[in-house]
């Protein structure tokens, strides 16, 4: 390992979690213009982090309260670690030639279930119901989600990303056209995955207070809202990779992942907000019949 | 030396945060929260100047308390304010947290805000427009970034006198310790 | 003398010494029975790559008694799990009645296991077989009456599963007159395709029963509910793990494998093998939506269990080389998780006294020991990273990725998933958010009982972090079976699809972790730490006697979301037969009326209706 891989390594995580931040500022502009506002600076979300870091007091309720932060940023870095974030010539690529996709899968989650453990431990049952919906719903999601994966990596014969990024060599090889059905699968998924606006009952800050982060304040949501930050940039990174052929250099990065921020973005701002069945049945309806209609094509 | 340099970026650059990014608690007690609406939406669009309301007391730094508070809200609030993390700031908003305003003379409503939280920021009016309440915001980020808005701080040293003065309405008094 | 029989009866003899001395002192019967299964677990560790064997005649049949990697392994299981929970249950059973009893049936049910794993023949196999059932029946029915309509239920199951496999085992024997395995494994081709297929459906139905697949699994939940904590574990650790065995037998031992040859493949799989994994995917699916609504902890994980356990058979029935590692792999893994998850419950269940999702809260602080076996648990049984669960997980899918099979993969991924659900919810409800008042002042159960549940605990941590020599093991097994081995570099998982090293994984985690685990914990002071009624109530202060925990129906928009699912049962199904069965021999009552005129005019007239037909009858 030489030098310039441990400098990515430790760097990558600040980036990843800067540009996530970034994007959700954008993100804050877009709906205030559609709403005819002016909205907030674009770094507004930075600089919210930046005041939560300088909170000087905080209080904890126990000791998961304490560590789910802690253990939530272990997870969402661990997942960086096994994504490719670039390819080609001056690829960086962590550690991603030592896990697969089913790794990703399941290490995504390592950090949502240290959340939800510190959400528990606050004794807030706003909390709790906030994971319970946002446990609930991600059952939902991950159906469509799974069979778009599958199919992708069926279809490449392979569970490495290194290897389907590496099979979407030109811009008509990319898994977009190649599978379409999985890609509008997986973008379904995709806006469960963000919580935006339709599927946003976890947090549904009017009905239960924010849910599960409803008593972290200070330090505590400081270290979320980075994670938060950088869990977006992860799943957008990796939905590139699957889907759009990885990136070259960072230029071609940010345009592409901006590009899958924005349809969550684009979705939540005229949508209202689904119940908590509804947002779990919802994806067992089309986004599944599209995914299995996928299917169908892979083994015909 | 090196470490007072340390120290002097790390304030300027805390205050800079703290100034632009304002999470709203507004507690609606009186009439006033009818304003609090078109403050945050379209028309004025608060927002602009890093101003968002938040959910819980937990993640807030300003309490916006918009109108009288009879002295059951009163426990209300102050439990509220207790829960917030420092730094944080009060603002009072309206004449009834300023003397009372209408409600002078009411049997069950306190008149100064002041003598029981402290107050880093009045708004006047009855009840003020949202012009005047983006101005009070302004204000308030000019007070934190003269260090004046030290309203946190003072709670905390004048503890006792609070809760004497607190003591003083709330009859039931059945609330857990300060903790900051 | 022989080990395996030296073993056998060290275990009998245990069993019977401890009831006899059971009369007089606690601490001599509970003893006596550690002893013995320590003893014998001793011994048996040391037959490890041995390949012994002990053959004698009986009534004039051949029997074998031998140790081989495949049973090794299943044995490993047994006593490393036997020993744990015996004991667990030195501590949990003490003051409680008819312990003698308890130890007698704990050490016959354990020997009897290790019989299954040794015998070498049909005849002795299924004669350990019974005195497992029967033993262990007696341990559902431990608790009296309120144990009768599960233990019943799991007497008829156990009993339909003991016929079918009766009936094979009596085909066979009329077809080779031998019970020999190996003379049924060079027979097995011999046999016509049809009588294949029935001693293929005949012995499935007798180790599914065992194995609790959907549809055979009705007395699970209520048997591992009812039955005293640690032998629940021992029950769905290792009791159950012999259906599994018996599967593995059927598949790669009698030859059932070569059935594949013989009729239509589905993308490599034979039909009755995709048939079972089928069956191994639902049973995970829908267990796992059961588990999801229940309120019983026990029962929780006993749902729980029955969709391991699907997992399990999914792997073996793919009969590949992966196939069959994930689910060897995952059957000693849910020995440990299991077994760890049942302990713990019990061990709530001990200062707690009771079952309840739904009545306890925020024992966290209470219990910190078992809540952090717990937390191990369920991130195992969760499959995630970087604990064990993840390495059974990952061969599962890589099996069924590399075979193509999508659709038995998104159901494995969905019930996976699913899982997280009643995982979280077991943690949170007994564990985190508030605590009653009553349970204030519950203590951290003694170190007898926390120690077996710190061993498995680790050993999780440890095969997380190195899977691979329990991985050579189970390669061992599979040259046994006659199964290409699994490739296996010792810093890889990988195959022809992808790669994980658990050890990057597990390092990644650590060192990111405890970056930054210190750099949060030395910038800034200690926060406060405050109570858990000092919570964000819109300002109202919760007084003492109110309770805030989330407990009740936790999950009920996803109850509504797949009611479709929950609300038929198979029970229901039984019952209903049951019913018409009832209504059937209802009828056949107005001919057995129990009044001799009857049954004389009966007679009289089947007299004469010989008389009548004589003619033609000659
Ligand atoms: S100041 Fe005026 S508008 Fe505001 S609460 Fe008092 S009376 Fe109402």
């Amino acid at each position: 390992m030489d030098i310039l891989s441990i400098i990515w390594i430790i760097v990558m995580p600040f980036i990843g979690s800067l540009v996530g931040l970034t994007y959700m500022g954008i993100g804050r502009k877009i709906i205030a213009r559609v709403q005819h506002r002016y909205g907030p600076p674009i770094f507004q979300n930075v600089v919210d982090v930046i005041k939560l870091y300088s909170k000087r007091s905080a209080i904890t309720h126990g000791v998961m309260f304490h560590l789910a932060p802690n253990i939530a940023i272990t997870g969402t870095i661990s997942t960086l670690m096994f994504v490719p974030v670039l390819v080609g010539e001056n690829a960086i690529s962590l550690f991603s030639f030592q896990g697969d996709l089913i790794l990703i899968l399941y290490i995504m989650v390592f950090g949502c279930l240290a959340m939800a453990l510190g959400a528990g431990q606050s004794g807030n049952p706003n909390s709790a119901i906030g994971v319970s919906r946002g446990l609930t719903q991600m059952f939902g999601y991950e159906i469509p989600f799974v069979i778009a994966l599958v199919t992708l990596m069926v279809q490449n014969e392979t569970t490495s990303v290194q290897n389907i990024i590496a099979a979407q060599d030109s811009f008509m090889h990319w898994n977009i056209f190649q599978s379409p059905f999985a890609f509008v699968a997986a973008m379904f998924a995709f806006l469960g995955m963000m919580g935006n606006k339709p599927f946003d009952v976890p947090f549904a800050p009017a009905e239960i207070a924010s849910g599960p982060p409803s008593e972290f304040g200070g330090k505590y949501l400081a270290l979320m809202q980075t994670n938060r930050g950088m869990f977006a940039f992860v799943k957008l990174v990796l939905y590139v990779d699957l889907f759009l052929g990885g990136a070259t250099n960072f230029a071609i990065l940010l345009v592409k992942t901006f590009a899958f921020y924005l349809i969550p973005l684009f979705v939540g701002i005229v949508n209202p907000r689904f119940r908590t069945e509804q947002a779990m049945t919802f994806f067992w309806k089309w986004p599944t019949a599209i995914g299995l209609a996928g299917f169908l094509l892979v083994l015909l | 030396m090196k470490e007072d340099w340390g120290k002097e970026a790390g304030n300027i650059i805390s205050k800079w945060a703290r100034k632009h990014s304002l999470w709203v608690l507004a507690y609606g007690t009186g009439c006033g929260a009818i304003e609090i609406p078109p403050t945050m939406t379209s028309r004025y669009d608060a927002e602009r100047f890093g101003i968002t309301g938040s959910a819980t007391p937990r993640q807030a730094d300003v309490l916006l308390i918009t109108g009288y508070l009879a002295v059951k809200t009163l426990k209300r609030v102050i439990r509220t304010y207790e829960q917030m993390q420092s730094p944080k700031y009060v603002m009072g908003f309206g004449s009834c947290t300023i003397n009372g305003g209408m409600y002078w003379d009411s049997y069950n409503t306190i008149k100064r805000l002041d003598d029981y939280l402290p107050v880093d920021i009045f708004i006047n009016g009855c009840m003020p427009r949202p012009e005047a309440v983006i101005d009070g915001f302004i204000e308030l980020q000019k007070l934190i970034d003269a260090g004046t808005a030290q309203g946190w701080v003072k709670y905390k040293e004048n503890l006792d006198t609070y809760r004497a003065n607190q003591k003083k309405v709330i009859t039931n008094w059945k609330m857990p310790d300060y903790n900051w | 003398m022989e080990t395996i029989p030296f073993i056998l009866s060290i275990l009998f003899g245990a069993a019977v010494l401890a009831y006899l001395v059971g009369k007089f002192n606690y601490i001599l019967k509970v003893g006596v029975s550690i002893v013995g299964l320590i003893w014998a677990g001793w011994l048996f560790l040391g037959l490890q790559g041995t390949l012994s064997s002990f053959t004698f005649k009986m009534l004039g049949f051949d029997i074998i008694w031998r140790i081989n990697p495949l049973s090794w392994l299943f044995g490993m299981i047994i006593f490393g799990l036997a020993i744990l929970t015996a004991i667990f249950s030195g501590s949990y059973m003490k003051g409680k009645e008819r312990v003698d009893f308890y130890c007698f049936a704990m050490c016959i049910t354990v020997a009897s296991m290790f019989g299954i794993v040794v015998s070498g023949d049909l005849l002795s196999f299924f004669f350990f077989w019974e005195i497992m059932t029967w033993s262990s029946f007696l341990m559902v029915i431990y608790y009296r009456y309120e144990a009768q309509a599960a233990g019943l239920r799991y007497f008829v199951m156990s009993m339909i599963g003991a016929y079918a496999m009766l009936t094979a085992l009596l085909i066979v024997y009329a077809q080779l007159g031998s019970f020999l395995f190996d003379v049924l494994s060079a027979g097995w081709s011999g046999f016509s395709l049809t009588l294949q297929i029935w001693l293929f459906v005949l012995f499935v139905i007798g180790f599914a029963v065992k194995a609790a697949m959907m549809p055979l699994h009705t007395w699970a939940p209520d048997a591992y509910t009812i039955s005293p904590a640690p032998f629940t574990a021992l029950f769905s650790g290792a009791l159950s793990k012999m259906g599994i065995y018996g599967l593995a037998l059927l598949f790669f031992v009698f030859g059932a494998g070569k059935l594949a040859s013989s009729v239509i493949t589905i993308q490599g799989v034979s039909l009755p093998g995709y048939i079972l994994a089928w069956f191994g995917a639902i049973t995970a699916l829908l267990a796992t939506f059961k588990a999801i609504v229940q309120d019983d902890a026990k029962k929780l994980l006993a749902y729980s269990s029955i969709g391991q356990l699907g997992y399990i058979i999914l792997g073996f029935s793919l009969s590949s080389s992966m196939g069959v590692t994930a689910g060897l792999y995952q059957a000693v893994n849910h020995s440990i998780f299991k077994g760890m998850l049942f302990l713990a419950v019990g061990a709530v269940f001990y200062r707690t006294g009771t079952r309840k999702l739904s009545e306890m809260g925020g024992l966290i602080t209470r219990m910190p020991y078992t809540f952090f076996v717990v937390l191990l648990g369920i991130i195992t049984v969760a499959g995630m990273p970087p604990l064990s669960g993840f390495t059974g997980k990952w061969l599962i899918y890589e099996a069924l990725i590399e075979k193509h099979l999508i659709f038995l993969a998104v159901v494995a991924f969905g019930a996976s998933t699913a899982a997280f659900l009643y995982l979280y919810r077991i943690i949170f409800t007994i564990f985190l958010g508030q605590r009653p008042k009553r349970f204030d002042e519950v203590k951290e159960v003694p170190w007898m009982m926390r120690a077996p549940m710190l061993i498995l605990a680790l050993l999780t941590v440890y095969l997380g972090f190195y899977p691979y020599q329990l991985l050579d093991l189970i390669n061992q097994a599979q040259v046994y079976m006659g199964i290409a081995p699994f490739d296996l570099s010792h810093s890889m998982l990988f195959n022809s699809y992808g790669n994980v090293s658990t050890i990057t994984v597990m390092n990644i985690v650590a060192v990111v972790f405890f970056i930054v685990f210190i750099l949060f914990n030395t910038l800034y002071k200690r926060s406060r730490k405050v109570g858990l009624k000092d919570i964000h109530t819109s300002g109202e202060v919760p007084g003492e006697e109110i309770n805030l925990h989330y407990a009740v129906d936790f999950y009920q928009p996803f109850a509504r979301g797949v009611s479709i699912f929950l609300k038929r049962s198979v029970s229901k199904i039984y019952a209903s037969l049951a019913d018409n069965l009832e209504g059937l021999f209802d009828v056949m009552r107005y001919v057995y009326t129990g009044n001799g005129q009857t049954y004389a005019l009966f007679v009289v007239i089947a007299l004469a209706f010989l008389f009548l037909v004589k003619d033609f009858l000659v």
